[in-house]
Formats: structure tokens, sequence, C-alpha cells
């Protein structure tokens, strides 16, 4: 066990050492209090305009002006982007997709770097050890997660109070209820990241596939592939880690799906980096 | 208690259809200083990979403390490792890559990070960061990265490469005295053989993955001894008037046309004259020393004879 916490102690130590992750943090915290202005200055004259015209709202292209019914499931997301009903949860859920594309590309250069710069030689390479270099990056996966949330939180609540001069946090349990699964879904995303890392020893190509996913770009391939198959849209995507990232929020039943999903994931990318780790020459 | 703290079983690797390593046997005893030569892509490198784990043999045992490596692999925590190229984080200044490895290896205190910076001439409160190293300070870093952690074994592949003349000396005194006073073990490898002899205890010569030679410094000085040359065409002829007139039976003819003495060193005058008297024609005639560069040269070029 003590090789294992010097192994962790090393990597956080390199993680906290990082200008990366503070320029992450920081551009992370910018973005939201952006998103969170935006939501401000559009969304409420829109939310606006919706209210009086009985949900639908009037469009402007090149060619013609006309009005568009909004459905409830868009009624309810401008509303809660208005500075009436804004929430330090909603405005999080607004930075998912640049949280995760800003975690698996840190997870994923931080791997690589360690093979890069070759600082892993000086470390006693024992295949007990090279295990442990692969558990120690998802901790740290899970720790710079963490990391964005509190950042994320703390924004949220700044952006909330220069909108509507109050903090609402929302449904706290919501909130517990959603971020829970994220770092799972997460976990599951940067073990992906972490294997490829292992895999290519190449940070261009680990950028290119952390941005790739983060993209969704496997969700369109489902898309196709359901589409050539001839079967429903959704019949692949919704088994797909992005389609759970996606969702607003948990309910038990779509748990029961996510949960194990997310975990195979995790465990299997694991499992694999693991299995590359232990078996790679170091040059 | 045995001495033997690493011994390689008939260790063999290959990349593709090249062997690069090839049945190789060695001990290396507590407090020894081993010096490894050979040319670029001997083998020596990918034998110092082996032996810390970053790369795997196809055959043989690697054992460290008389216990296999590969079953106990704790072993491989008792050594330190500088091998090719220094291997730091460039954006981390010096004291921050040595606290990293500090960490890693479960070092508390960082007082031995200070004092290993101060024996390598760097400054412990330098915030500069490795990226604008020169070379040289590089290198130093790299080896205070490998004797962190108090190593029982040491392994250094080439650590003066890109030092000045006062920090090769400086490193080379620092070799010595850990192996004297800390009994560490140090295999090195280098290519500036005049300094690497003026350390070692032992001496292998790795030749196309074959280690061709293995013998205690006192061996090689033996072989490398002052002796008189003498050069000339009339070799048989030569050799009589030696043995029968001069009485001198301490040498060796070592190709068609040069005969090296061992004894007499000092009667370059008289052997000259009892030859010419004899009408032997000689081309050369004089003492000289066998430098460890020439040695190597020598058992290169007997290896591909």
């Amino acid at each position: 066990m003590p090789l294992m916490l010097n192994t962790l102690r090393m990597d956080i130590k390199r993680t906290f050492n990082s200008r990366s992750l503070y320029v992450v943090l920081i551009i992370n915290f910018c973005l939201l209090i952006i998103l969170s202005l935006l939501f401000s200055f559009i969304f409420s004259d829109l939310f606006q305009e919706m209210t009086i015209g009985n949900n639908n709202i009037s469009v402007h292209t090149q060619n013609q002006a006309g009005q568009i019914h909004l459905s409830e499931e868009q009624v309810e997301m401008l509303r809660k982007a208005t500075n009436e009903e804004m929430s330090v949860g909603y405005l999080m859920y607004g930075m998912r997709g640049a949280g995760l594309y800003s975690l698996l590309i840190f997870i994923g250069l931080f791997v690589v770097s360690e093979l890069d710069t070759g600082f892993i030689k000086n470390i006693p390479l024992s295949s007990k050890r090279r295990t442990q270099l692969v558990l120690s990056k998802l901790v740290v996966a899970i720790v710079v997660s963490l990391s964005q949330v509190f950042v994320y939180i703390l924004a949220a609540i700044i952006g909330n109070l220069i909108n509507t001069g109050q903090v609402n946090f929302g449904s706290l349990n919501e909130l517990a209820s959603y971020w829970g699964p994220y770092c799972l879904i997460t976990s599951a995303y940067a073990s992906l990241i972490i294997f490829c890392g292992y895999l290519s020893k190449s940070k261009v190509l680990t950028i290119i596939l952390a941005s790739l996913l983060s993209m969704g770009i496997v969700d369109l391939f489902l898309r196709m592939l359901a589409r050539i198959m001839d079967l429903p849209s959704e019949s692949f995507v919704k088994y797909s880690l992005m389609y759970f990232y996606q969702q607003d929020s948990f309910s038990i039943e779509s748990l029961k799906l996510t949960l194990p999903i997310a975990l195979g994931f995790c465990l299997a990318f694991s499992g694999l980096s693991i299995y590359r780790a232990r078996t790679m020459e170091i040059k | 208690m045995t001495n033997c703290i690493l011994e390689l079983k008939d260790v063999s690797k290959s990349y593709h259809e090249i062997k690069a390593l090839d049945n190789i046997n060695l001990r290396l005893l507590r407090g020894e200083i081993y010096g490894l030569i050979g040319r670029n892509g001997a083998g020596k490198t990918t034998l110092m990979r082996i032996i810390s784990g970053l790369t795997f043999a196809d055959s043989g045992t690697v054992e460290i403390f008389n216990k296999d490596a590969s079953v106990y692999e704790d072993m491989l925590e008792r050594i330190g490792v500088l091998i090719e190229t220094p291997a730091l984080y460039p954006n981390l200044s010096a004291r921050k890559n040595l606290a990293l490895k500090a960490a890693g290896v479960g070092l508390v205190d960082y007082e031995q990070i200070d004092e290993l910076l101060l024996a390598m001439g760097l400054d412990p409160k330098d915030k500069k960061i490795v990226k604008k190293f020169s070379l040289g300070m590089k290198q130093r870093l790299a080896i205070a990265m490998a004797l962190l952690g108090n190593p029982d074994i040491l392994l250094l592949d080439e650590p003066a490469n890109g030092l000045d003349p006062q920090g090769i000396i400086a490193i080379r005194e620092s070799l010595l005295r850990l192996a004297r006073e800390k009994q560490i073990t140090i295999m090195v490898s280098s290519h500036i053989l005049d300094e690497l002899s003026r350390m070692i205890t032992r001496v292998g010569i790795i030749e196309q993955g074959r280690l061709i030679e293995d013998i205690s410094k006192q061996e090689l000085d033996e072989r490398c001894r002052e002796k008189l040359v003498i050069k000339t065409a009339e070799i048989e002829r030569a050799v009589n008037i030696l043995e029968e007139n001069l009485k001198i039976n301490n040498f060796k003819v070592v190709d068609g046309e040069t005969i090296e003495i061992y004894e007499h060193l000092d009667s370059a005058r008289e052997i000259n004259s009892s030859l010419s008297k004899s009408d032997i024609p000689i081309d050369f005639i004089g003492v000289s020393k066998t430098s460890l560069e020439e040695y190597f040269m020598e058992r290169i070029g007997a290896t591909h004879a």
C-alpha cells in the first residue's frame, strides 16, 4: 500500500505543480461567468417574448420572418436561463461540454508527458508500480474533475449574483444526484483517454481523440449505424456515454442503465491501460 | 553473506531480427565500479534498460541481491538510473523535479534534495525551470535524480555527457566516494575511456550484443602494461637473437612484423645494437603503453578478424 500512496503523492503533486491545471480552471471559471452573462442578455428577452406570445417566439432570417412554437422542454430550458429562475445548478450544467473537453485534454497530456519527457524512467518500474501509475492517473482525473466542479460552483455563484443579485442554488437534491453520476461518466471518459495516452504515447493523437470524444463523434457514428441498419436513430446512442452525459438529471430508471455502462467502460479501459502499461517498453 | 549485488544469467534480447543482447552473463559485487564500454549500438543501453526494468529480456534472469527481479520486483526500488538523455519535466525547477521523485519513492525529508543539488553544483533556491538549463546542468540534475533515495545500485549511461572538465572530475570523485564510503555498486558506460579508466574496478567490453571481455582493473593494467615494441620485417631471425643471444623470453609476436617485449624495458639500445649487428633491419623500436582506448580498439578489431 505505501507504494501506491507514494505513486499517488507524486502524481497529485505534479498535478498541482502544473500550470496547465490552473489555466484550465481559470478558463472554465471565465467561461461560466461569460455564459451566465449571455444567458442574462439573450434569454431573458426571449423569455419575455415567449411569455407574451403564448410560447411562440419570432424568428427573423434573411428571406422571411415568422414565428416558432417552443416545446415544453424548450420553455423549461428558457425559463431556467432567465434572471428570475437562473440557478447555480443550471449554470453548471451549461459547462458540461467545456468541462469534459478540458478535463480530457489535461489528463491525456498528463499521461503522455510522463512518457514523452521520460520522467517515468526515474521511477523503479516493477509491474506493481506500472499498475499503480495507471490507477493514480484515474485518481488524478477525479481530483481534477472535482476541482472543476468546485470552480463551477464558485463561478456560478458569482454569475448568479451578477445577474440576479442573489444566489439561487436550485434543487440541491437534483444537483447532488447529477454530479455523482457525472463524476463516474467523466471517469469512464478519462479511462479511455488514459488508455489512448499509453497506447499512442503521442500528444497530438491524444488531443485529437479527446476533442472528437467530447464533440460526440461516437454518437454520430452510432446514429449513422442505426440508420444504415434501418433502426431508430437512438437505438445505439442511448447506451453511449455522451448520451448519459448530456442528461440534465438522472432518474432511478436511467441510473440503472447509466451506472453499469459507465462503470463497465471505466473498468474495461482501466484494465486495458494497466495491461498496456505493464507490457510496454519505456524508451 | 555473498557480496554479489547484481547477476545477469544468460540474458538475451532481440528487436525483430536484430540480436541486441546475446547470452549475457555478468556479476557485480558490492562497491564495484563497473565500466561498460562498447560502440554505439553495441548493447550497453539495452543492458541497463533490462536491469532497471524499462524493457524486458527475451530470456535469462536478472538477480538483485540474489533474488530474481522478475519475481521480487521490490528489488528494482534499490536501483537509481540515468539512461540516455536526462529525464526531467522541462517546466519545473530542479528542486521540483527532485521533489516529484522524492514523493514517488516515499522520501519525506527533503533535506536530501537540497544536499544533492549542492553536491551537484546546483542551487536549491534557483527557480529557473529545466527548459532553460544548459546540457551540463541537466546532466548534473539527472545524476542527482539517480542518487535520490539512496540506491544500492547505480546505472549511469554516459553520465559525463555535456559536462565540462571540472564537472567530469567532480562526477568521478563523487562516484569514487559513493563506492568507497557507501558501498554503492555502480555500472557506468562512457565513451571517454581515459576518464573511465581512472575510476573503474572492473571493465566489460560489449560488442554486437555479446560481452567479449569482463576483467578486473588489475588484469586490464596487466594487459595494457608498458612494453618494448620492435617492428621488423625479419621476425623469425629477430626472435632467435632475442632468445639465444639476449636470453629474453618474456615477449610476444603480435603480428607478422611486431614483437612486444615485457622485460628489459630499459635495454632498448642493447637490443637494437644486437639486432643491427646481425643485419636485421629495424623499422621501429621504442617503449609504449596501451591505453584503454587502444586496448578496446584491439579487442573490437580482434572480434571482427
